[in-house]
Formats: C-alpha cells, structure tokens, sequence
C-alpha cells in the first residue's frame, strides 16, 4: 500500500512537472503564431490611436462594438475559476482537484484581457485616470472600476495561495546547473514552505477564507457589468433581471471554457490519467444546468418585453426576430443554446467530442449573445431619426484576434511555469480516497 | 444608362435642395411641396386615428397632448386649424424638412402617414373641450351648483373644495353625482378629473366635499360639475416646497440630524442658466452619505480581507530558516500592494462627491 501511494506521487509529480520549462519547436511555432496575431493587433490599435474611433464602426448612434463585446466577454469566461474552484471548494466536491488550478488561471488571464477592452474602447485612453481623479459615485462605470480591481486582485491571491506548495516542490526539484535566478525566484514565490502541520494550517486557513470572499465579489463583478447596460433607458438595456441574467451568462460561458481548456491540457500534456472522463461528465451536467437556467431567463426576458410590446422595443424586437439582427439571434439561440443541449443531454456516441462540440458551441453562441445585447439596443432610435448601423472594421476584428491571442499566449507561457495541476491537492485527494477504498482498490494501486 | 439615370436623379436632388434653401428664406413651401392638398377629408375619423398613433411616440415630447407645450403651435387654437386646412402644404413641408428645432420626419414616416398626422392636428380644436363636458351625465334635477374654495393656498397642502347643490327653490339636494376639475398645466393644458373615480354624491346638505392637494404654484381653477350645471373657483396656489411633475426621482425622506438630501453644496445641482440636475436618486436619510458608508465599508472589508489572507502567508516561513533569501520578502510587498489599493479606492470613493465642483465650495 505504502509502496503504491508513493509510486503514485511520484509518478503525478513527474507527469504534472514534466511540461515545465521544456519547449519543444512545436510550442515555439505556436508561440510565435500568438505573437505575430497580437502583434497585428497591437498595430491596428496603434492606427486607431492615430486616426482616432473613425477608424472603428462605432458611430454616434451605436458608440459600443466588439470591444465591449469582448469585454462582457472576457469577464463572462473569468468566471469559470470562481466557480470550479471557489463554490466547489465550498461544497467539498473533491473531484475539482485536478481542474482548479486551470480555472484560476483562466479567471486571472481573463479579467486581465476583459479588463483592457474599455480601454481600448477609448478615444483618448490617456484619460484612464481621469476615472481615478474625477469619478463620480453615481457613475457604473466608477462601480465597475472598484469592483473588478477587487476581483482581480483577489483571484490573484486566491490563484497564489493553492501553488504555494506546488513552488515549494519545484524549488526543491530544482537540478544543481540551473540558474540562480530561477532558483531565487521560486524560492521567493515558495515562502519557506516546509509542509509543517502548522503551515498547512495557515495555508487551509487563508484558501478557506479566500474562497468564500471571492465568490460574492465575483458575483457582483458581473452584476456590476450589467449595470453598465440597464442603468439606460434603452429598449433591451432597460431590464431589472440583467443582473442575475449577466452572472448566470458568466457561469455559463464559464463553464464550457473549463471544459475546451480542460481537453487541451489533458492532450497535450498528457494528463489522462488525472483529468478523466467523470470531471468531463460531472462539469457537462453543470454546463447543462447553466444552459437550462440562461435559456429560461433569455425566455422571460424577451417574453416581459414582448408581451408589453412598447413603441421602441417592437423596433428592436423586429430587428432581432424577423430583421437584421435576426441572424445573430438565432444562431446564439439554435446554435448557442438548442444544439448543445441536444448534444449534452443525448449520451450516445464518445463523451469527450460530444461534450466538447456543446462547449465551443456555447462559448461562440455566448460571445453572439452579447453582441446581441449590445448592438441592437443601441440601434433603435430614441429620437425620431433612422435606425443607427454598426459594422466591424478590420481594426477592430485584428483587435479583437489579438486580445485572443494574448489570452491564449499569456496562458500557454505560466503554464510552462508553473504546473497546470494542483499536485499536492490532488494527491491529498487521491491519498483520502485510497484511505477508504478496500483492499481490492488498493491492490490495483500496488499492481501499477 | 444607370450612371447617367443616378447623375440625373443626383443633380434634381441638389436641384431641389437649392430651391428649398432659396424657398425656405420665403417661409412658402418648395417645388415638390408648393401646392399638395391633403388627399383624406379633413373630417376622416380613421386618418385621424391613425395619426394619433403616429403622433404620440414622436410629436408628443416636444409638442404635449395637443400643442399646449408651444405657444407658436398650439393645435387647440381655431386661427391654426384655418391656417393648416387653408395651406395644407406649408405645414406638411415643415413636418417633411423640420424647421429650427424639429427635426425631418420625411425619413420616419411616409407621405400618407404625414398627412394623416395633419388631420389628426386639424381635428384638435375640435376634440379639446374649452369647458369640461360630459355626455353620460344627464342633468336629471334642475337646479344650480355652487363651488367654494379658499381663495389662498399652500402647494403640498390639502384644499377643501366644497360643491353645493340646491333646486330651483334653493333646497339642498342629496344623492346629487358631482365631478370635480382642475384647469392648469400638467402635460399639455386642459381640464383634468381630480378625486374618487365614481362621481362624488352630496349629501343631505346638497355637498360634496373633496380635498384636494395641488402639487403646482400658480393661479389654479377648478371645476365642479354636474350634467350642464358647473361652477368655477379660482385659487391662487403659493409654490411651496413641493412640487411634483418635473425632473426629480428619489424618494424623499425626513431629515435627519440636519442632513437631508445632500451633503455636498447644492451647487453642485446647478447646470447652468437654463436648468437645475435632477436630485440624486435614491435619497436616502443623510443623503449620498448613507451610499458612501456602505460602498466604502464594503470595499474596506474586502481589502481588510485580503490584507488577512496575505499575512498568513507572511506567517508561513519558519523564521529561524531564514538566511540568504528572505522568504518573507513577497508577502511583505503583496501586504503593500493591497495596503495601496485598497486605500486609493477608499480616498477615491470618499472624494468622489466633491470631484465635480468647478463652482467653489460654498
């Protein structure tokens, strides 16, 4: 039994630290793909800052485009590592173990990226500091500032907390010849961790409380993004349900994030063995429940608005049923809610692609919902003028490439820094387990 | 052939937009609009229907119900329903192109909804009752109704309007349905019902008697009637405190400790010459005070939090072991960071009333 635990330690160490600071040419080609999308990126926003928002599609009538989109987004996707990993952890579902870690990771590239795309969205982003110096406490836009610093910050933290131990393991695994540098850097990160009873306690005293604060701030994160849109007066803005709608959508988007994240990894780095099809299974039933929820508030939404039927929301009810936008609308509600619910509900056929399809179906069909939300409320006159238009321009498609390949890039490089599993939880885990397990259980374990 | 169809079609609209800037000099309609006559009867009960509807999501936030909010187009008055059905086309320019502050309905609404807009404001004069009318009481008892009101009053303050019938021998009547009226300005001007839905009925005295809360300053006069019997009072309503009806939201609650509404200065309400802000909403008892202590309370507790959090993991390295490297070292500037953080976000919200005063504190 003895013999089996630590053969099992010992080869989870090996597998989870084997990625580490390897690159092969295959990384470095992808690598140097993300650069030159961000970089393009980078440029079209380089001409944005000299030609001014003219270079957009944004006119006076519809003032946001893809950036919030993308920031709505962005934020959305942050709520994966809130959830798989704090409100799990709060309810002691031991399986989340082997995803935490990815999830955190996702939360804090993510709030990152989103939080870029206002900027972005400015004119003059020189006067960022303007919210710092002349913000009003009657402005959402000061509510959002406050609150997703907090988050960030916090998920910051609560992403550190759980590697601390991680650290620890790669500072002592560190081979003689490898540079000083590294070893002063993990050692600064690892804290002195020794794995004393005491230490531990510390540790599982400050995650604890970690874990209950982030998820209220997290929720009003979002909250607070919706208030951005229903604090106006605009058909389809003017709604008191967005506040729920917005987390609910977040968790969603969340959720099918983890997942594609989750595949990635397990492939590339070979983590079948900890990753397995039952986390697949056991988030796809989350993912449904999410799915079933979004859709019944997407329901209620659209049916209080259409059963009133006030002047402008028939306009924008038009557009989004039977005109211009219907395109939009309809693939985010066949092809973003119908299908993969059919494909997470019909369990025929292999697991892991089914579940994976609903996935990136949901995170496309989200990313068209919130354009949705956004574009079409703007669209509708308020004033007896024509309805106002909205099209991307390249600028803002290479922009909007580029925030994505930041975020893949920022990801794919702490992964090669840090382990993608939380090896000392989920040994913990695997050791509770085995503990109650029969013998017959453990005799498996020896024979491996 | 289509190039020189769209050159064509190109220079007839400079053409024309010449004429109309020539034209509208004159204040007489241009070449498409000179002379066009309103193709429904003035009199088409479904054309005037169908430009109500046309009317009230886009004429009726500048214009009011019936053109009672601008004087030079007041749709009630006999001269501009003369002057609209003697030059039709004049006004369905106006309507089509805008002038001064209109804008162009052209693009908004087709030519057969224009003019059935122009109907519909032709039939104004007629439907706006110069005297409160109604055609379901029948005047079943002879007799005269007398008003009584105070002749001051206070806005925000209760008015007793005493309706007093008797017969033709000067007898009280009972059970005698009376109505009661305002004429003043709301949203557009006109007499508007005031008290119980189900008319009022007198009692053995021959009174009703209704209390009535003038939310408006001004010379008010109110109605009461029964069948073709009314009489009028006039009172003259000192503008109070409160008024209602304007750019205002919040709920307004006693003050408490001397602090209501606001604590900043009050200039801060004032735009300018032309109007004051609306009151911030949600007016809570202390005013913006009470919002600030919650918000900074919770950010306070969050970062308070997270300053715990980081101290605990200050307290993980064993000091005895540390030697070379202090371990202590990323705590330490993590306790910092959010030290920063939080109180920059704690002084930003506690300033944030007092960051929009261009006007001196006073």
């Amino acid at each position: 039994m003895r013999q089996g635990v630590e053969s099992y330690s010992e080869r989870l160490e090996r597998v989870a630290l084997a990625p580490i600071g390897k690159t092969s040419t295959g990384f470095i080609t992808f690598i140097l793909i993300l650069l030159a999308v961000a970089g393009w990126g980078l440029y079209a926003f380089i001409l944005q800052l000299k030609y001014g928002l003219v270079a957009t599609g944004m006119r006076d009538q519809v003032m946001w485009g893809f950036y919030l989109v993308n920031f709505v987004f962005f934020i959305g996707i942050s709520h994966a590592g809130t959830l798989i990993s704090a409100i799990l952890r709060v309810t002691n579902a031991t399986w989340r173990t082997p995803v935490t870690r990815m999830a955190e990771l996702i939360t804090v590239v993510a709030i990152s990226v989103g939080a870029l795309m206002p900027i972005i969205d400015l004119g003059r982003p020189d006067r960022v500091a303007n919210m710092i110096l002349f913000g009003r406490l009657q402005s959402p836009l000061l509510w959002d500032i406050v609150s997703i610093s907090s988050y960030l910050s916090g998920s910051l933290i609560y992403l550190y907390l759980p590697m601390i131990p991680d650290l620890a393991l790669m500072r002592d695994k560190l081979r003689a010849g490898e540079s000083p540098i590294k070893r002063t850097i993990y050692t600064l990160l690892a804290v002195g961790w020794r794995d004393t009873p005491q230490q531990r306690h510390r540790l599982e005293k400050a995650i604890g409380i970690m874990a209950v604060t982030i998820i209220p701030i997290a929720i009003s994160v979002h909250t607070v993004v919706s208030y951005v849109f229903s604090m106006l007066m605009r058909p389809g803005f003017d709604s008191t349900v967005f506040g729920i709608y917005f987390v609910i959508g977040a968790i969603f988007s969340g959720i099918a994030s983890i997942l594609i994240v989750m595949a990635i990894f397990r492939k590339l780095y070979h983590l079948e063995e900890y990753i397995t099809e039952r986390h697949f299974k056991n988030l796809s039933w989350l993912l449904f429940a999410t799915l079933a929820i979004y859709a019944y508030l997407t329901f209620g939404e659209y049916l209080t608005i259409g059963y009133k039927l006030k002047h402008e929301e028939k306009m924008l009810l038009d557009s989004l049923f039977l005109g211009g936008n219907a395109i939009w609308f309809w693939l985010f509600a066949i092809g973003g809610t119908f299908i993969p619910a059919v494909l997470l509900l019909w369990r025929r056929g292999p697991v892991l692609p089914r579940i994976l399809t609903a996935a990136v179906l949901i995170n496309i069909g989200m990313w068209i919902k919130r354009f949705v939300i956004i574009v079409p409320g703007l669209q509708v006159p308020l004033m007896p003028y024509d309805f106002g238009s909205y099209t991307a321009t390249w600028i803002e498609w290479s922009i909007t490439a580029g925030a994505f390949a930041v975020f893949i890039l920022i990801f794919s490089v702490i992964t090669k820094l840090v382990p993608a599993l939380s090896i000392w939880e989920v040994a913990e885990h695997h050791e509770a387990e085995t503990a109650h397990s029969t013998g017959a259980a453990e005799e498996v374990e020896v024979a491996r | 052939m289509k190039l020189k169809l769209g050159l064509g079609i190109g220079l007839a609209a400079i053409f024309i937009l010449l004429l109309a800037t020539t034209v509208m000099a004159q204040g007489e309609p241009p070449a498409p609009y000179a002379g066009m006559k309103n193709p429904f009867p003035w009199t088409d009960n479904a054309a005037q229907a169908a430009g109500q509807s046309s009317y009230r999501p886009l004429c009726l936030g500048c214009h009011g119900v019936d053109g009672g909010n601008l004087a030079q187009a007041d749709f009630t008055k006999l001269e501009f329903s003369q002057a609209l059905q003697v030059r039709p086309d004049y006004y369905f320019w106006i309507m089509s192109e805008g002038q001064g502050g209109m804008p162009a309905f052209k693009s908004s609404l087709s030519e057969q909804q224009r003019w059935q807009v122009i109907t519909y404001l032709s039939s104004l004069k007629a439907a706006a009752p110069s005297t409160p009318s109604s055609p379901t009481e029948v005047a079943g008892v002879k007799g005269s109704l007398r008003l009584t009101a105070p002749e001051q009053a206070e806005a925000g303050q209760p008015v007793t309007l005493t309706a007093t019938f008797e017969d033709e021998q000067g007898n009280p009547v009972a059970k005698v349905p009376v109505k009661f009226f305002f004429i003043g300005k709301l949203f557009g001007s006109g007499p508007a019902e005031i008290g119980p839905s189900v008319p009022m009925s007198t009692d053995v005295n021959g009174e009703a008697v209704l209390e009535y809360t003038p939310h408006q300053g001004g010379q008010t006069v109110f109605v009461a009637q029964y069948g073709t019997n009314e009489d009028r009072a006039t009172v003259n309503v000192n503008p109070g405190v409160e008024t209602s009806y304007q750019a205002e939201a919040g709920l307004q609650f006693q003050a408490v400790g001397g602090i209501n509404g606001i604590i900043y200065p009050k200039s801060v309400l004032d735009l300018g010459e032309t109007s004051d802000a609306p009151m911030p909403a949600f007016r809570w008892p202390g005013g913006i005070l009470s919002w600030l202590f919650i918000l900074v309370a919770t950010v306070f507790m969050i970062w308070f939090t997270y300053f715990r959090v980081m101290y605990q993991v200050f307290r993980i390295p064993i000091a005895s072991e540390i030697r070379d490297i202090n371990t202590r070292l990323m705590p330490t500037i993590g306790m910092v960071i959010v030290i920063t953080i939080g109180i920059v976000l704690i002084l930003k919200l506690l300033i944030s009333p007092y960051t929009h005063l261009n006007i001196p504190l006073s």
